[in-house]
């Protein structure tokens, strides 16, 4: 279990990184940006990446709140080691694909955010492409869960 | 597959959060094993067993399971 607890503090320490490394560039932005441009779909591609970047920082939060939480409760600890482990929990997300499609996810939206500023049909395509895929693997989540 | 967890955490007055504590496993885990819908692996179902000081074969009815013929062995 210290192994494990040794593994959420890195987590944790990697958050906070995260985090300050957001509120320095958000703020750099803010204080030093250069003006941005009008028109609809600027302002849609504006504010996802801000958007975005926002509710990263959130969950960021509330899981560090759930890590320190649990690294004071040797409890809560082991509900958590247990959680992280449980073979029905992990057999589901294989059978959902969720090993390879939320990582492949993550990349088809980071992607979309670069390819925003260049041509707006790609971005559009790439991230109804990536909530297709997200969606299809919760549905599948749903159904394996309940099944299981 | 049919189990005696229910009757034997009875027994003991235990709850399903308690034994998933104690088998490191989660409570959601216990009511599937416990309902049938889900079938644990070989270590969970020893660690089970093992937690109420009992055999596999006690806590783990295997009268479903069609075993090789006995001339293909």
């Amino acid at each position: 279990m210290d192994e494990f607890k040794k593994k959420l503090k890195i987590r944790v320490s990697a958050i906070a990184l995260f985090v300050i490394v957001y509120a320095v560039v958000n703020a750099s932005v803010h204080i030093f940006g250069a003006e941005r441009s009008s028109g609809l779909f600027s302002g849609i591609i504006d504010g996802f990446g801000g958007g975005m970047l926002t509710a990263m920082v959130l969950l960021c939060v509330a899981v560090s709140l759930r890590y320190n939480r649990a690294m004071k409760n040797d409890t809560e600890l082991q509900k958590l080691y247990n959680a992280e482990h449980d073979e029905r929990k992990l057999f589901i997300k294989q059978k959902c694909g969720g090993d390879i499609i939320v990582p492949l996810s993550i990349v088809i939206i980071a992607a979309a955010t670069v390819a925003a500023y260049f041509n707006v049909t790609v971005f559009i395509t790439l991230m109804c492409t990536a909530f297709f895929q997200l969606l299809t693997c919760c549905c599948l989540k749903l159904y394996y869960s309940r099944k299981y | 597959m049919n189990t005696n967890i229910p009757a034997l955490r009875k027994k003991m007055k235990l709850s399903q959060e308690e034994l998933a504590l104690a088998v490191g496993t989660t409570r959601q885990t216990i009511t599937s094993i416990e309902v049938g819908k889900y079938t644990a692996s070989l270590p969970l179902a020893y660690k089970i067993a093992h937690y109420f000081e009992l055999s596999i074969e006690e806590v783990f009815d295997f009268s479903d399971v069609t075993l090789p013929n006995e001339n293909l062995k």
